[in-house]
């Protein structure tokens, strides 16, 4: 163990802060520090800009194109972007279906997607969870049959998140009723456009629109869409979730939370001193900003581990699991404290932030926008992915082995 | 950096949990403390062992560790509740005595690594703002303190104490530091008995006489290594509550498998499971702002103090819920002089007033600007 602080840090945050300024165009940063959702076009045109640098897939392996930045390089990176106001990444392509292609895809595989994910274009959404397979994911009805030479895909998948931009689909089917699920769940990669798919949006509380239902009829997917061994797709899901752990304490976005927090509790709100001046609301900022610090050495911890011990998963103190509830509860934390600090503009319903449409605002600080429906959209933090009382049955399950 | 414990570290963790598990079981401690006894051994034990060195660079007679390793030894040490906490007796003399590292505390060091004397250092957490205790020099070059104001822990068999103090010598105010033998006359040293059967002491003093030779350091280095010392002495606090911690934790998980009620053990439940879970997160989250403040501290940087007393809030405020969860898993076993879950919830309890209770960390934290700049 070395917990000495890596001097050239300072420097290389300077040097993404510096590329970040050259490189992000101003209105484009505007919408990313006001705005709730990512706007699909200012996504890829900043993946596009990130792609020329090298860096727009920075956490993978070096050879499919990733930096070889240290974890600790990698948040930096994550901090920088996220404090300029970048527009978010699209992990779902990025940290999610990615991993699973350049690790258990086939050299086809990696050739035909790695490169549309690296350079932004092609979309992907996650076609895991179905109206009743959601945190009981064994439970999936989905099926894939195949016929000699493609697998015919039926069943209903949801909460696809921005699937409505997605030109690819990854989903997980049901190849063999007869074993468990553990062994009879294969991993697919469908083409969006498939005869046979139909989408249908949800509107969520924060009236955004990120989530969408997927029906499949009888849709033909060909061998190549196949992941790696049949009934292996349990095993592939488990690797994604655990993947998106380690990353899942969000350390980048909850430092940015708690930066906007400050600025919010900074400035006299509905005619009241600042909350600053509150020595009980400063209390709160202090705790969460202790554990925010904590929740930073957990992440580094186990991403230095998963780093050293190549291929050992995270499961020595239930680390993806602990990092998941800690920040996701935390940025619905800091989100309450935001509304709080609101005062009565956090009841006001700022729609989504346009440059174009700014004149026709309702009246408020500038800093209130997008934060209360941030705030509705976050309650979904210790749902998805497996939700916290799913993570606190791993930690325990784990704690307490065979009785 | 790399948080994965090297050969030696885990060599070094896994002696001194050999250590106390042959020689400091529950009923060894209970023991000791009916008798009265246990301290010169364990005491002798630690400096034959090379513990009390264990933090220290090789130039100090050290093995070359740091914080990391005094730390790894503390955490061992406390899931055995040793009576002679490390933090007082080695972490933070041996870290005082090295910062300054003139002749008079390398000599003294020296004394402290062989065992031939005992020291602790008279502490008053990094929130004190001023030194109470006041000095001054006779003109045979002898020097008078009167005073109290801090207190030093693990007191039983001590040879001398650590003192800082506030030295005039014409007319000049600085901090200096005096090593005092326990016995001198005009110093008193009353025992107090702490709930959780470890003691400490509040060392006064009117008009004590001190020989020259007492006085270690004096100027502004005394007052960055004292602080320093301050920092140390809190994380190695801190360290050795995460073991208290995870005691707790192993021993109620084994409980929970072999507890049978309703017809099933109550492992099966999953309110219970959820609290054991809960109880774990803290434990890890409390360790990480150890981590983070042990890098702080490490590397001198300025933040270093905010970050200790991040680690004591969160530790104290984690430990607390991990301690009463204990007892509350167990039920009102938990609540028997026999059973070692309560005596844990009295270790947490104790480290939970020392040198600074978490709300008046949280206050401190409240209160530093820096803390609420943003960009």
């Amino acid at each position: 163990m070395d917990l000495s602080i890596d001097e050239s840090i300072a420097e290389f945050r300077q040097e993404i802060r510096h590329f970040i300024a050259e490189n992000l165009p101003a209105a484009m940063a505007e919408r990313g520090l006001r705005a709730y959702h990512e706007d699909k076009a200012d996504v890829i045109a900043w993946m596009k800009i990130l792609a020329k640098q090298g860096w727009s897939a920075a956490s993978w392996p070096q050879e499919y194109g990733g930096t070889g930045w240290s974890p600790t390089q990698q948040l930096v990176f994550d901090e920088e972007c996220m404090r300029a106001g970048a527009p978010q990444k699209p992990i779902v392509g990025l940290s999610l279906v990615a991993p699973i292609i350049y690790t258990f895809g086939s050299e086809e595989q990696k050739q035909t997607h790695l490169p549309g994910i690296r350079n932004a274009e092609t979309w992907w959404g996650q076609c895991f969870s179905e109206p009743n397979a959601g945190s009981d994911l064994a439970s999936l009805k989905t099926s894939a049959e195949f016929n000699g030479s493609h697998y015919i895909v039926n069943g209903h998948k949801t909460w696809t998140t921005l699937g409505q931009f997605a030109d690819w689909l990854f989903l997980l089917a049901v190849i063999d009723k007869t074993v468990k699920p553990q062994q009879g769940i294969s991993f697919f990669l469908v083409k969006a456009d498939s005869p046979g798919i139909t989408m249908r949006p949800i509107h969520s509380i924060e009236k955004g629109h990120t989530l969408n239902e997927f029906f499949f009829e009888d849709v033909a997917v060909p061998l190549s869409g196949l992941i790696g061994e049949v009934g292996k797709g349990w095993s592939y899901a488990k690797f994604l979730l655990e993947n998106e752990r380690a990353w899942s304490a969000e350390i980048p976005r909850n430092k940015a939370l708690l930066n906007k927090l400050k600025v919010i509790a900074a400035e006299s709100i509905d005619g009241a001193q600042p909350l600053l001046a509150s020595a009980a609301f400063r209390e709160k900022i202090c705790e969460l900003s202790a554990r925010l610090n904590a929740l930073e050495y957990m992440t580094l911890r186990a991403m230095s581990e998963q780093h050293e011990v190549a291929g050992e998963p995270l499961s020595a103190w239930e680390a993806g699991s602990i990092l998941h509830i800690k920040g996701s509860e935390m940025q619905q934390e800091i989100g309450a404290l935001m509304m709080e600090a609101l005062g009565s503009y956090g009841a006001v319903y700022f729609p989504r932030y346009l440059a174009t449409r700014a004149e026709h605002y309702p009246a408020g600080p500038d800093i209130a926008h997008g934060v209360a429906a941030d705030y509705l959209y976050r309650r979904a933090t210790t749902i998805y992915g497996g939700s916290n009382e799913i993570q606190r049955n791993i930690i325990a399950g784990a704690m307490l082995g065979k009785f | 950096m790399n948080f994965l414990l090297n050969e030696e570290q885990v060599l070094l963790r896994d002696s001194v949990r050999r250590y106390v598990e042959r020689e400091y079981g529950f009923d060894q401690r209970c023991h000791y403390i009916a008798t009265a006894a246990g301290g010169e051994k364990v005491l002798a034990d630690m400096a034959a062992q090379g513990w009390l060195a264990a933090g220290l660079d090789e130039r100090f007679g050290g093995f070359g560790g740091g914080l990391i390793e005094s730390c790894l030894i503390a955490e061992e040490l406390g899931k055995a509740m040793l009576l002679e906490p490390y933090w007082a007796l080695a972490m933070a003399p041996t870290s005082l005595l090295a910062n300054i590292a003139n002749d008079s505390c390398l000599a003294m060091l020296g004394r402290v690594l062989s065992g031939d004397a005992i020291v602790s250092v008279a502490l008053q957490g990094i929130l004190a703002t001023d030194i109470e205790i006041v000095a001054s020099q006779l003109s045979n070059g002898d020097f008078v303190l009167s005073g109290a104001g801090a207190s030093v822990y693990g007191p039983s068999h001590l040879t001398h104490i650590l003192v800082a103090a506030k030295l005039t010598i014409d007319g000049v105010v600085e901090p200096a530091l005096f090593a005092i033998p326990t016995e001198t006359a005009g110093l008193s040293l009353a025992p107090v008995t702490l709930l959780d059967e470890s003691t400490s002491a509040r060392p006064a003093f009117n008009q004590t006489v001190l020989p020259a030779s007492a006085l270690l350091a004096s100027g502004a280095q005394v007052s960055a290594a004292k602080m320093h010392c301050e920092s140390i002495a809190l994380l190695g606090m801190c360290a050795s509550a995460i073991g208290v911690a995870e005691a707790i934790i192993t021993k109620t998980v084994a409980y929970l498998k072999i507890r049978k009620q309703f017809n099933s053990p109550i492992a099966k439940f999953q309110s219970l499971q959820h609290r054991i879970a809960d109880m774990k997160i803290a434990l890890e989250e409390s360790r990480a702002s150890v981590h983070s403040a042990i890098s702080l501290v490490a590397s001198a940087a300025g933040s270093s103090l905010v970050a200790v007393s991040e680690a004591k809030y969160i530790v104290g405020k984690n430990t607390s819920f991990i301690a009463a969860q204990g007892i509350q898993l167990h039920g009102a076993i938990g609540l028997t002089e026999e059973f070692v879950i309560g005596h844990y919830f009295r270790a947490i309890t104790v480290f939970n007033h020392l040198l600074g209770t978490p709300s008046a960390h949280l206050r401190n934290l409240a209160s530093v600007d820096d803390y609420f700049d943003f960009n």
